[in-house]
C-alpha cells in the first residue's frame, strides 16, 4: 500500500505553467523531501496535495483514493506553515483542540489527545499561554502538535524551520526527525535548504521550475545526479561544471587540460567535479588560479579559475593551509571515478 | 526623550493649561446657566460662578422637558437616543463586517461590481438622498418609529472599507489552517475573525455610537411625534420657536446631560479604542 501517489500533477495560474507534470509514489511512513530554488513551485505543490489550491491536471492520490476535488478537512492530512499560522486569540490548548472541536470529538478525547500531544513536543507546561507570549521554537512545536493530534495519514511541512535561528532550526530539524520516526506518518517537507533535505530525506525530490529534475535517497542524488541542476543544488560548495570535448573515455577540457573517466562518451559533453574531490596533488594535471582563500575551521574552501581559461572552480582542502602553502597557483588530481559526465544538449548524466 | 525640565516643561504646561481653559470656558458658561434662574441669565451680567438652582433645572428638564411643548422630557429623549445611537452603532458593525467579510473571503460573479458599488454610496450620504429616503421610509410607514430613525443610516461604506482593509492583513495562512481544520466559512467568521477583529469592532462601535448620538437632521425630518425626539435636536428644539421666552436654564442642563453618554462611552472605551486604532493582536 502507498501513503500518497501524484500522477502527472501540473497547476498553471491563468497562462503561467508553474507546475509541469510531477509524479510521485510515497510508500507509506517515508520521509519525503521536496528541495529546490525559491519559487520552482514546491509550495504550490505542497498545497494543491493539501487541498489549498485545485489540480491543473493529473491526480492526487492518498490511501489510494482520488482526492482531487476533496476539501482540506476530508483528506486526512495535517499542514505546518512556515510562519505558524497559529489562531492569535486562542490559548495553546484550543490551537490544537479547534480541529478537533470541530470534527465533534468528545471532549474527554480532545484532552487527552492533546495532553499527549503536549507532552510529545514539551509543550505540557504552556497550555495556558497565547502565541504571542511564546519564542519562535514554541510556536512551531505548537503548529506541530496541532498537525499531531489530528493523527493525519500525512504531514506537510511547508518551510517550518525558515524563520528560526540557525541553531534552534538544527534542533528543531532533529525533533521533526524523531518525532516522525517514531509516530511512522508519511511526511512530506518542503524547504530550500539542501543540508535540511539531505539529513531529514529518505527520498528527496529535487525540483527546477516546476520539474522534478530527479526523485531518490540523498546518497543516490549526491553520488548519481542525473541532472546538471541536481548536481549543483545538491552538496555545498556547489559541483565544478566544467566544459569539455569527450573522445571515449578520454576528455580535453575548455583550456586543454586532458582527463581519463569510466564513462564513455564522444562529443560536447559537462564534465562535473565535486570541490572535496579535488585532492591537491603537485603532479594533478588540473591546475587552479586560486583567488581566495576561505578557512571554515577544519578544512579550507579555495576559489579560483581554471588556468588558462575563465572558468570559475572551487575546491576544498582538509586541514587549514599555512601562509606558505597558499600558493597562487595550485595543482589537483581526481580519481576518474569521480568524475561526472552531462550531455550539454539535454543536461542529463551521460551514464553506460 | 524632549527636554522635561526647566523653562520649556513650565512653558509647554502654561500652554496647555491655556488652551485647556480657552476650550472649557464655553462648557463651563453652560453648566453656570444650568445651574441659575432664568432672570438671572437674561439679564446681564451673565453670572460666572453656579448657583443654586441645580437640582430645580435638572429635575425639570429631565421630567417635564419644555412642558410637552414641541418636545418630550430630557429622560425620554435620552431613551430614545441611546435606542437610535446603539442601533445605529450596532447595525454598521453588522452590516458592514459581514460585507467586509463576503468581499474578501468569497469570489462570487461580480465581486469587483459589488464592491464599486458600495464605493459609491461614500458619495451619497443622507443629506444628499434625504428626501428619497422619506419617501421610502414613509411609503413602509416607519415614520416615528426606531426603526425608520436607524435602518436609513446603517449602511456604512467606510467601515466596510475598514473592516475589508484588517481583514487583509489577517495572513492567508491562518485562513487556510482553519480550512484544514475543517472550518467551514461561519465557523471560521465566528470562532476566528470576530475575536481577533474585537479591538477594530470596538474602535469602530465607538465611532459609530458617537455618529448616531449626533444625527440632527434625519431625526429633525422624520419624527413629528415630540415623544420619539432624539436629544440633539430636542434640545434644539426647546429653544425658540414658541412666543413665549425660551426656559434657558433648562436648555442648558439638558444639554449638560445630552454630553454625559457620549463622554461615559469614550472614557470608558478608550483603552480598547487606541489599540483598534494602533496595533492588531496578529
Ligand atoms: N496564487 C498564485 N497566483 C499566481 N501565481 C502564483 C500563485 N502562487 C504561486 N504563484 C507562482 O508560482 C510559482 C511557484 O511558487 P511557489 O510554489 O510559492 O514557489 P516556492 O514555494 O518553490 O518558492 C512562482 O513563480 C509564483 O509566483
Ligand atoms: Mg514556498
Amino acid at each position: 500500500m502507498s501513503g500518497l501517489i501524484l500522477k502527472n500533477v501540473k497547476k498553471s495560474f491563468g497562462k503561467v505553467k508553474v507546475i509541469h507534470g510531477i509524479d510521485l509514489e510515497v510508500e507509506d511512513g517515508e520521509f519525503i523531501v521536496i528541495v529546490g530554488p525559491s519559487g520552482c513551485g514546491k509550495s504550490t505543490l505542497l498545497r494543491m496535495i493539501a487541498g489549498l489550491e485545485n489540480v491543473t491536471d493529473g491526480d492526487i492520490l492518498i490511501d489510494n483514493l482520488k482526492v482531487n476535488d476533496k476539501e482540506p478537512m476530508d483528506r486526512n492530512i495535517a499542514m505546518v506553515f512556515q510562519n505558524y499560522a497559529l489562531y492569535p486569540h486562542m490559548s495553546v490548548f484550543n490551537n490544537m483542540a479547534y480541529g478537533l472541536k470541530i470534527a465533534g470529538l468528545p471532549k474527554s478525547e480532545i484532552a487527552e489527545r492533546v495532553r499527549q500531544g503536549a507532552i510529545m513536543l514539551e509543550l505540557d507546561g504552556l497550555l495556558d499561554r497565547k502565541p504571542r507570549e511564546l519564542s519562535g521554537g514554541q510556536k512551531q512545536r505548537v503548529a506541530m502538535g496541532r498537525a499531531i493530534v489530528r493523527q493525519p495519514v500525512i504531514f506537510l511541512f511547508d518551510e517550518p524551520l525558515s524563520n528560526l535561528d540557525a541553531k534552534l532550526r538544527i534542533q528543531m530539524r532533529i525533533e521533526i526527525k524523531s518525532l516522525q520516526q517514531r509516530l511512522g506518518t508519511t511526511s512530506l517537507f518542503v524547504t530550500h535548504d539542501q543540508i535540511e533535505a539531505m539529513t531529514l530525506a529518505d527520498r528527496m525530490v529535487v525540483m527546477n521550475e516546476g520539474v522534478a529534475e530527479q526523485i531518490g535517497s540523498p546518497m543516490d542524488v549526491f553520488q548519481k545526479p542525473e541532472t546538471v541542476f541536481a548536481a549543483q543544488f545538491i552538496g555545498s560548495p556547489a559541483m565544478n561544471i566544467i566544459k569539455a570535448v569527450s573522445e571515449r573515455q578520454s576528455l580535453k577540457l575548455v583550456n586543454g587540460t586532458s582527463l581519463k573517466c569510466l564513462t564513455q562518451s564522444n562529443g560536447d559533453v559537462l564534465v562535473g567535479l565535486r570541490p572535496e574531490d579535488l585532492k591537491p596533488d603537485k603532479k594533478g594535471k588540473i591546475v587552479m588560479n586560486v583567488k581566495l582563500f576561505e578557512p571554515i575551521g577544519a578544512s579550507t574552501i579555495l576559489h579560483g579559475t581554471l588556468n588558462n581559461s575563465d572558468t570559475k572552480i572551487v575546491s576544498v582542502v582538509q586541514g587549514l593551509l599555512s601562509p606558505k602553502d597558499r600558493l597562487s597557483e595550485m595543482s589537483f588530481s581526481i580519481s576518474p571515478e569521480a568524475i561526472h559526465l552531462f550531455s550539454r544538449d539535454t543536461g542529463k548524466r551521460i551514464v553506460n | 526623550m524632549v527636554e522635561n525640565r526647566g523653562l520649556n516643561y513650565w512653558l509647554t504646561h502654561v500652554g496647555l493649561s491655556f488652551g485647556v481653559l480657552v476650550l472649557f470656558f464655553p462648557l463651563w458658561l453652560a453648566f453656570v446657566a444650568s445651574t441659575v434662574t432664568n432672570s438671572e441669565v437674561i439679564h446681564p451680567p451673565m453670572p460666572l460662578w453656579p448657583g443654586d438652582q441645580f437640582f430645580v433645572n435638572y429635575g425639570r428638564a429631565l421630567i417635564e422637558g419644555d412642558s410637552g411643548q414641541t418636545s418630550a422630557s430630557v429622560a425620554r429623549m435620552l431613551l430614545n437616543t441611546v435606542t437610535v445611537a446603539l442601533g445605529i452603532a450596532v447595525g454598521k458593525i453588522v452590516i458592514s463586517f459581514t460585507s467586509a467579510f463576503a468581499i474578501v473571503y468569497f469570489r462570487f460573479p461580480a465581486r469587483k461590481f459589488f464592491f464599486w458599488i458600495i464605493f459609491l454610496t461614500l458619495m451619497l450620504p443622507v443629506e444628499v438622498r434625504i428626501l428619497p429616503t422619506y419617501e421610502v421610509v414613509a411609503g413602509f410607514g416607519m415614520l416615528n418609529t426606531y426603526s425608520g430613525l436607524i435602518f436609513p443610516l446603517i449602511a456604512s461604506a467606510t467601515a466596510t472599507f475598514l473592516f475589508r482593509q484588517f481583514f487583509m492583513t489577517v495572513p492567508d495562512e491562518i485562513v487556510e489552517a482553519a480550512r484544514i481544520d475543517g472550518a467551514r466559512p461561519m465557523q471560521f467568521f465566528i470562532d476566528i475573525l470576530i475575536p481577533i477583529s474585537r479591538t477594530n469592532i470596538a474602535a469602530l462601535f465607538l465611532i459609530m455610537f458617537i455618529y448616531g448620538w449626533n444625527q440632527y437632521l434625519w431625526p429633525l425630518l422624520m419624527t413629528t411625534d415630540p415623544s420619539m425626539n432624539t436629544i440633539i435636536m430636542g434640545v434644539e428644539q426647546m429653544i425658540g420657536g414658541q412666543d413665549d421666552v425660551t426656559p434657558w436654564p433648562v436648555v442648558m442642563a439638558a444639554s449638560m446631560m445630552a454630553m454625559l453618554p457620549p463622554i461615559i462611552v469614550v472614557i470608558s472605551m478608550q483603552n480598547l479604542f487606541i489599540r483598534g486604532l494602533t496595533d492588531s493582536d496578529k
